[in-house]
C-alpha cells in the first residue's frame, strides 16, 4: 500500500515535469536541438573509429604470418635478379619507374604504371601509411591467372582492374581482348587480357577520376609477366608484400648477397603490424582527442544555456517554493528534466547519428567497407554517457535553483 | 495563532518594521492597512514565511519558526495558502496544472480527481480548464489562484491587494469568496489601501491593523 501510494506520487511528478518541459516549445526544442547534435557528432564520429579498427582487424586477418616487406629503391636489373632469386614476390617499390602508355580503342592515350608480376601477386598487400591507414589486396573477379607459357614470357598476357576494363569496353566482355602498351623508348606490345581483378578501395576512385580527366595523378596498374618490366609504384609511403617461408634472416641475407649496394630493406609481419598500429594509434589519439575537445565544448556551452535557462525560471521557482515546495524538491525537479532532455536528445541524436554512419558505411561499401560490422554497443555507451553527463551538468541549475530566495526570486514573475 | 514578537526587519540601512508585534487569533478576518512603502507587504511576506525577519520571534501555534529555516516549507505546504495581486501563476501550464500545483508536494493529499472537477466546475472555470493560464483575463487567473490557494485546505490565507488588478465585479466575487472561507473557520490575512474593501471587511467583523512609525498598531 505504502508502496503503491509512493510510485503513483512518483509517478504524478514525473507527468507534471513532462507538462513542465514541454510548456515551453522553444525552450525545450532548444535543449534538444543542443544536447541531439552533440551527441549525433560523437556518435558518428566514434562509429567512425569502430569502422577504422574493423578494418584493420579485418585486413591483418587477411594477411598470413609469414608475409614479408621489401622497401626500397632498386634498378631494373636489381630487380630481375631478386624477382629471380624469390619465388613468391608480387612487387617491390620502386621510384623512379618508366612510365607506359596504354593506347586505348578510340586512340586515346593514358598514362599507366605496369607491374611485372607472377601468380602470386594476389597475395601482395600494399600497405598504405598515409591517413588511411591500411593493408589491401585484391581477389580475381573474372578470367584466369598467368599460364605456364606466360609465366615463362613465350605470350604475353595482362590482367587489368575492373574499372579499368569498364573504361576500356564498358559492359562488354574484356577477357580475350588485346591492349597496346607504348614504352617510354618507343617500344609499342599488344597484350591479351585473360583477367580482371577487384578495384580496391583507394584506387577505384582514383582510377575513375584519372580517367574522367579530373586528376593528373595516375595510378592506373596494369599487371604482367614481363620479365623486363620493372614493378613501380608512384608511391610516397606505401611499399609492397609478399608471402615467403624463408625466415627473416635468411631473407635479409639473400637481399644482401643479391643486391649489395640497394638500399633495400626487409621487415617482417610483426614490423608492418607495429608500424600500421602505431599510425593507426597516432590517428585515434589525434581523433579522440578532437572529440574530447568537441565534448568539453558542448559541455560547456550547454551549462551556459542551463544557467541562462534557470535564471529565466527565477519566478517559477519563487512560486514553487511558496506554495511548499522543498530546497531538494525544486533541485530535484530540475534534474529530473535535465535527465528526461537528456533521454530524448540522446535518443535523437543516438538514432541520427547511427543512420548517418549506415549511410556512410552503404556508400563506401562498394570499395570495399562491406565487411564492415554496424555495431550497437558503442552507441548504447555514448547514451549512457551522454544522459550521465547531462544529468551531472544539471546540477549546476538545480544548486542555482535551491538556493533562490521566495522574496527575490517573486520579483521576476 | 499567528505571533509576531519583538520583530525588527531592515533592508540595509532602510528599517521598515522595528521592534514591533502583532497577534493573529485563528479564524479571524485580518488586515493591514497603511500607505505605500508603510511596510504591509513586509508584514505579509514575514507571516507567510517568504521572508525572515532581521530580529524577534514569529511563533506559529507556539513554535518559534524564526530559528529553524529548514522547516518553512512544510508550514507553507500545509498551513498556508495565498493570493496576491499579481496572482504568481505558472503562465505556461494549464488551469488544471496551476490549481492543483500544492498538491504536486504533498503525498497524502487525499483530493481525487473527482474532487478536483468538482472544484474547477464550483468556480466556473472548467471551459478553461485545460488552457495556458497565459490565455485568462485577470478575473479568471485571480480565481485559479485563488482555488489553488484553498486547495490544500490551509489553516491560513495571505492576500496581497488581492484585488487590484480586478474590476470591481471580479473583486467583488474574490472578496465573497474569501468570506467564505472565513466563515469555514479559515484565518484571512488581506493587506490593501482599497478603502471600500476595507470598510466591507470591517462589516464581515474584520481586525483592522495599521503601521505608523514602524510599528503595527491596531485601528478602530
Ligand atoms: N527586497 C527589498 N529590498 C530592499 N528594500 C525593500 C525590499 N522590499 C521592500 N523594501 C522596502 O521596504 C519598504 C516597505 O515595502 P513594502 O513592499 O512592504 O511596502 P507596502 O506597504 O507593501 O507598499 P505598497 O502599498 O506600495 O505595496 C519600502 O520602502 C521598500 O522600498
Ligand atoms: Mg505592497
Amino acid at each position: 500500500m505504502g508502496l503503491k501510494k509512493e510510485i503513483s506520487f512518483a509517478f504524478r511528478r514525473l507527468r507534471h515535469i513532462f507538462k513542465v518541459i514541454f510548456a515551453n516549445k522553444l525552450r525545450a526544442a532548444l535543449t534538444l536541438a543542443g544536447i541531439s547534435v552533440c551527441v549525433l557528432v560523437l556518435t558518428v564520429s566514434v562509429l567512425r573509429m569502430d569502422s577504422s579498427f574493423q578494418k584493420l582487424r579485418l585486413q591483418f586477418s587477411f594477411m598470413p604470418q609469414n608475409t614479408a616487406i621489401l622497401r626500397g629503391d632498386i634498378n631494373p636489373e636489381e630487380f630481375s635478379y631478386f624477382r629471380s632469386a624469390f619465388a613468391g614476390i608480387g612487387a617491390v617499390t620502386y621510384k623512379k619507374a618508366p612510365d607506359y602508355t596504354l593506347q586505348t580503342n578510340n586512340d586515346q592515350r593514358i598514362r599507366t604504371h605496369v607491374l611485372g608480376v607472377d601468380n602470386n601477386f594476389l597475395k601482395t598487400y600494399i600497405l598504405d601509411l598515409s591517413i588511411n591507414t591500411g593493408v589491401y589486396s585484391s581477389t580475381l573477379t573474372s578470367g584466369r591467372l598467368f599460364s605456364e607459357n606466360e609465366l615463362a614470357g613465350m605470350e604475353s598476357a595482362v590482367i587489368i582492374n575492373d574499372s579499368v576494363a569498364f573504361y576500356l569496353y564498358g559492359n562488354d566482355n574484356p577477357l580475350g581482348k588485346s591492349i597496346l602498351l607504348s614504352a617510354e623508348n618507343g617500344e609499342i606490345k599488344s597484350y591479351v587480357i585473360i583477367g580482371t581483378i577487384k578495384d580496391s578501395y583507394d584506387s577505384a576512385s582514383s582510377y575513375v577520376s584519372y580517367l574522367d580527366g579530373k586528376k593528373e595523378e595516375y595510378d592506373i596498374n596494369i599487371y604482367t609477366t614481363e620479365k623486363n618490366i620493372v614493378t613501380t609504384s608512384n608511391s610516397y609511403g606505401y611499399a609492397l608484400l609478399f608471402v615467403s617461408d624463408m625466415s627473416l634472416s635468411l631473407l635479409e641475407e639473400r637481399v644482401a648477397d643479391y643486391l649489395p649496394s640497394s638500399s633495400v630493406s626487409v621487415y617482417s609481419y610483426a614490423d608492418i603490424k607495429d608500424a600500421v598500429e602505431e599510425n593507426h594509434s597516432m590517428f585515434v589519439r589525434e581523433f579522440v582527442s578532437l572529440i574530447v575537445i568537441i565534448v568539453v565544448c558542448e559541455m560547456i556551452s550547454l551549462s551556459i544555456f542551463m544557467i541562462f535557462a534557470i535564471k529565466e525560471r527565477v519566478g517559477e521557482i519563487g512560486i514553487r517554493k511558496a506554495i511548499g515546495a522543498s530546497d531538494n524538491e525544486i533541485a530535484v525537479q530540475f534534474v529530473t528534466e535535465y535527465a528526461v532532455l537528456g533521454g530524448i536528445g540522446t535518443v535523437i541524436g543516438c538514432l541520427v547519428g547511427f543512420f548517418i554512419n549506415l549511410i556512410m558505411l552503404m556508400s563506401g561499401a562498394s570499395y570495399g567497407f562491406s565487411f564492415v560490422n554496424v555495431t550497437i554497443v558503442p552507441v548504447l555507451l555514448i547514451a549512457l554517457f551522454s544522459i550521465t553527463i547531462v544529468t551531472f551538468l544539471s546540477l549546476i541549475p538545480a544548486l542555482i535553483a535551491r538556493h533562490v530566495k521566495i522574496i527575490n526570486a517573486l520579483r521576476f514573475v | 495563532m499567528l505571533e509576531l514578537k519583538g520583530i525588527t526587519k531592515s533592508y540595509g540601512a532602510n528599517t521598515v518594521l522595528e521592534n514591533t508585534g502583532l497577534v493573529i487569533e485563528d479564524g479571524s478576518f485580518v488586515c493591514i492597512v497603511g500607505g505605500s512603502g508603510s511596510g504591509k507587504s513586509t508584514i505579509l511576506n514575514i507571516l507567510s514565511l517568504f521572508d525572515t525577519v532581521t530580529s524577534g520571534d514569529y511563533y506559529i501555534d507556539g513554535n518559534n519558526v524564526a530559528t529553524e529555516k529548514n522547516k518553512h516549507h512544510l508550514y507553507r505546504k500545509s498551513l498556508f495558502g495565498f493570493v496576491f495581486q499579481s496572482f504568481y501563476l505558472l503562465e505556461d501550464l494549464s488551469v488544471r496544472d496551476n490549481l492543483t500545483l500544492p498538491l504536486l508536494y504533498v503525498k497524502d493529499n487525499g483530493v481525487s480527481d473527482m474532487e478536483i472537477d468538482e472544484i474547477i466546475n464550483g468556480f466556473g472555470l472548467t471551459s478553461v480548464a485545460e488552457m495556458p493560464v497565459k490565455t485568462l483575463s485577470g478575473g479568471e487567473m485571480q480565481r485559479v489562484a485563488f482555488v489553488r490557494a484553498i486547495i490544500n485546505n490551509p489553516k491560513y490565507i495571505f492576500c496581497d491587494e488581492p484585488t487590484g488588478n480586478l474590476d470591481s465585479a471580479n473583486a467583488d466575487i474574490i472578496f465573497k469568496f474569501l468570506c467564505g472561507e472565513n466563515q469555514k473557520g479559515k484565518t484571512i490575512v488581506m493587506v490593501t489601501h482599497d478603502t471600500a474593501l476595507i470598510e466591507r471587511a470591517k462589516t464581515q467583523g474584520a481586525v483592522i491593523y495599521g503601521i505608523e512609525e514602524r510599528n503595527i498598531v491596531r485601528l478602530p
